[in-house]
């Protein structure tokens, strides 16, 4: 999460995960289709679970 | 990296608190609206639900709970100064590059190069923080969002969740 498109600058991934999603709008023919995108994140990982402010 | 399995785990986040668990909402059915046009013809929008508001307009509050406030937000001026204000999310990288979760320069770009028709007049900033009232985004909130994007006859949404 916070990570939806990727890295900061990284616009190649940016835009490549953007324009899969829109292209669902023409390829996808059933409701609910979820798809899952080939983009794999290449570094740790922890989930954030909030933080009080 | 093996997926993470966040409702799990956010289930368990709940219930070491001691709350319930979340009552997540199962959707039976999920109608499909077929684009009337090509991508390429298609004009459009996009909303992020990160807490994302302009410079000049009061922050949103990041520990909001059921704030079903939209911000419109004139999309030939993004991305400008904008302010993230949230706290159920690391937007550290966002801070720097907010196409990192509402990519406002790359859908530009997609309209530059005519893969999409064009970007909407504006894009929308909403459903941040946690909302707990369902019924209130089904009856109000999602019909306001839907209602200006039919003023700006935009032909498709991407509703970024942060």
């Amino acid at each position: 999460m916070g990570n939806t498109f990727g890295r900061p600058f990284d616009r190649e991934r940016q835009r490549a995960i953007l324009l899969d999603s829109l292209r669902m709008l023409e390829t996808v023919r059933e409701g609910g289709t979820l798809l899952d995108l080939p983009f794999q994140w290449d570094g740790d990982f922890s989930i954030f679970l909030g933080r009080s402010s | 990296m093996d997926p993470i399995r966040y409702v799990e785990k956010l289930n368990n986040h709940y219930r070491s608190q001691g709350f319930q668990p979340y009552q997540w909402t199962v959707n039976d059915d999920a109608p499909l609206t077929p684009l009337k046009k090509p991508l390429n013809q298609c004009r459009v929008a996009m909303l992020t639900s990160g807490g994302v508001s302009r410079c000049d307009a009061p922050p949103f509050n990041p520990q909001a709970r059921n704030d079903l406030r939209l911000d419109v937000l004139d999309s030939d001026s993004l991305p400008g100064c904008l302010a993230i204000n949230d706290d159920y999310y690391d937007h550290s990288d966002a801070e720097r590059d907010i196409n990192c979760i509402f990519p406002v320069e790359r859908l530009r770009e997609l309209a530059v190069e005519g893969i999409i028709g064009a970007v909407a007049p504006h894009h929308y900033s909403g459903f941040m923080g946690r909302i707990y009232t369902r019924s209130a985004v089904i009856n109000e909130g999602a019909p306001a969002l839907a209602l200006r994007l039919k003023e700006d006859r935009v032909d498709a949404a991407a509703l970024v969740p942060a």
